[in-house]
């Protein structure tokens, strides 16, 4: 028999997958949608966005202080300032941008405490250039950590380990 | 037959050949004019003949001695096509060999890097150590192998000529060149501003960032000494600058320049191909310099190396050594190698370089303005990447003609000779300097004279080979 606290507990498993897969899903969409205001404020302010290069063939780099990540941004500024450089109109990497669309799956809830959920995913980027006729993908896993804020849920964390490490010539937030 | 003259060219056709490099470089720098045919860029053969005549055939940058400081350590490269290991041995001398089996050929050692004392190939188990010894051939008596066969004498295969100036090391797969000292010349100046910024010399951060680009392998190099493109391709990142300090997320940048000192840029352009482009600027894009966040550094590079060399070691400097090394220094130290894939694909390997040593937060900040920049994810490189993808593209436009991007700086200059020729203890081909909108060009002609007496030399060595066979 199950009792209330077995009961309880699988419940709150349950809505903790629910709202990060949802959380998830939701980021992708905005990104294929191109609604930039819209997906950043789907991060905390003092979030962390980690892209890490890998070490050899089996091991990512661990320690940002001393090795060199792709992308490493401690608070959203990092994002706002990508969002701000496409903005400008000045950067060939978006004149065009490349249409996508982003596929997140076997999203785990690793740990969820008051306020908080911890998880990892994995994801697909369908990612087509205009500008050469072309279509490539990325994939990787993601690994996050949800901050409830007010009545919603935010991205405070938020690691993208690509799968491939000899890379485009141009990669950016909206493809990852 | 010397092993340098493969292929099965007859001597008809390399003196096609040899006339058909020599109409693509037009080289009247004297009256104005310089001339690179789109060709140079799209051409297969072109390709063929640049992989054959000078990656593999001149000093090619290969790696750090500081990636690989113990015994037994390697790491995995290739020289044009060409898969070597660099590797230090038990007995402590760093070698480059072939990464490939004496027995049949098989990739020896298919990983990046490591520590290996014993190389043991995966296909028949043949065994190598770390000097490249070969230690054993699997079953080697019961394989009724011929009365002279001696494994002594099928060790890992050297190539021709390894050197290390000051810890970088460069590797030559045609014994016919000069020791590297001499075809660095003065270029190996501004390797000492690299590697005198820590009392051990520089290494690799870790983390390497491989990319691919679609364009020809010359763009990155003739990029790397271009300060012209800068305001145009990077507007955006110059927007992302202002917008930093409007709203105060960035430290506001800091000259390092003394107070009589002009803003200015400038190159100079040394034999065999290497070029140089510095920056001296007191407002626009300056940067707080990692090296500079400690006085005590400071002072302690002042006092190894002297007043004028710190001085050059905290201005811009972008370095080529022809034909496959840059060394950027500006708000962090960029190390950038290639290979050529195609005449339309390159493969890059970038890497943050920084003082041994260095103090933690100054290694922090060189490693996140490292990122800031460079690589297919930061706000500058990404921009340069495509570029290269659209000259490539608009390089197919052969019927247009001749291209204009070799001029700028070919007119006289109105500022005089170099002044700073002397102070630097330098004697380069070429020298021009000019305000911050200069954007020379003729900088990129001595790597252009280097590509085509590489190919001559290697076609004219190849066609009297034949010549000699034929008789
Ligand atoms: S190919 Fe290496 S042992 Fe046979
Ligand atoms: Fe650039």
């Amino acid at each position: 028999m199950l009792d209330q606290r077995d009961t309880d507990a699988i419940l709150a498993e349950r809505r903790a997958a629910a709202i990060a897969e949802r959380l998830l899903a939701t980021e992708g969409q905005l990104l294929d949608l191109q609604d930039w205001d819209a997906w950043l404020d789907l991060y905390t302010e003092d979030c962390t966005y980690w892209v890490p290069v890998w070490k050899d063939e089996v091991e990512t780099v661990s320690d940002p202080a001393r090795e060199v990540s792709l992308i490493y941004h401690t608070s959203r500024l990092g994002l706002e300032e990508r969002v701000f450089r496409i903005r400008t109109r000045k950067s060939v990497t978006a004149m065009p941008l490349p249409r996508t669309v982003h596929m997140v799956s076997n999203v785990l809830v690793a740990r969820q405490g008051e306020g908080e959920i911890e998880g990892t995913a994995a994801w697909n980027v369908q990612h087509y250039d205009p500008r050469v006729s072309k279509r490539t993908s990325n994939a990787g896993h993601y690994e996050f950590t949800l901050r409830r804020d007010g009545s919603g849920w935010k991205i405070a964390r938020k690691k993208v380990t690509m799968l491939d490490d000899l890379l485009p010539a141009v990669i950016d937030f909206y493809g990852l | 037959m010397n092993q340098r003259l493969r292929g099965t060219d007859s001597v008809v056709p390399l003196k096609r050949k040899l006339d058909m490099v020599r109409t693509m470089i037009r080289d009247e720098a004297e009256t104005g004019r310089f001339h690179v045919d789109r060709k140079v860029f799209t051409d297969r053969e072109i390709h063929e003949l640049e992989m054959r005549h000078i990656f593999e055939a001149t000093w090619n940058f290969v790696g750090l001695e500081s990636q690989i400081p113990e015994p037994d350590d390697y790491v995995t490269a290739h020289i044009g096509r060409q898969p070597v290991i660099l590797q230090r041995g038990t007995d402590g001398v760093v070698r480059c060999f072939y990464n490939t089996c004496r027995h049949r050929g098989a990739v020896l050692c298919p990983y990046k890097g490591g520590n290996k004392r014993v190389h043991v190939c995966r296909y028949h188990a043949w065994s190598y150590d770390s000097t490249g010894r070969c230690l054993a051939v699997a079953q080697e008596k019961d394989g009724q192998y011929p009365e002279d066969f001696d494994k002594a004498d099928y060790p890992l295969m050297e190539i021709a000529r390894m050197e290390s100036y000051r810890g970088f090391v460069f590797g030559s797969l045609n014994p016919d060149v000069p020791p590297l000292k001499e075809h660095l010349g003065d270029a190996a100046r501004f390797l000492d501003l690299t590697v005198d910024q820590g009392p051990e010399g520089v290494e690799y951060v870790p983390g390497e960032v491989a990319y691919t680009y679609d364009g020809n392998w010359k763009l990155q190099w003739e990029n790397g000494l271009d300060f012209y493109h800068f305001a145009a391709t990077h507007a955006a990142y110059m927007e992302v600058m202002k917008h930093r300090q409007k709203i105060g997320s960035m430290e506001a940048g800091k000259t390092y320049e003394a107070e009589d000192v002009e803003e200015g840029t400038g190159t100079y352009a040394f034999d065999r191909g290497h070029a140089l482009m510095y920056a001296i600027r007191k407002t626009g894009r300056v940067h707080v310099r990692p090296i500079a966040k400690d006085p005590a550094v400071l002072d302690e590079i002042r006092e190894r190396v002297g007043e004028d060399d710190l001085k050059w070691i905290l201005r811009q400097r972008n370095l080529t050594i022809f034909p496959n090394l840059q060394v950027v220094d500006i708000s962090a130290m960029q190390l950038r190698t290639w290979r050529p894939l195609g005449p339309g694909k390159t493969e890059m390997r970038s890497h943050c370089l920084a003082p041994i040593g260095e103090g933690a937060e100054a290694r922090e900040l060189r490693i996140r303005n490292y990122e800031d920049f460079f690589n297919p994810t930061g706000l500058g490189a990404s921009d340069d990447n495509l570029m290269y993808e659209y000259v490539q593209a608009g390089y197919e436009a052969e019927d247009a003609g001749a291209t204009s991007g070799y001029l700028r700086g070919l007119g006289s200059d109105p500022a005089g000779p170099d002044p700073y020729v002397g102070e630097l203890r330098i004697d380069p081909a070429e020298a021009r300097h000019g305000p911050v909108s200069f954007g020379d060009e003729s900088c990129f002609h001595t790597g252009y004279r280097e590509w085509l007496r590489l190919i001559e030399k290697g076609l004219e060595r190849e066609a009297a080979a034949m010549e000699v066979s034929d008789a």
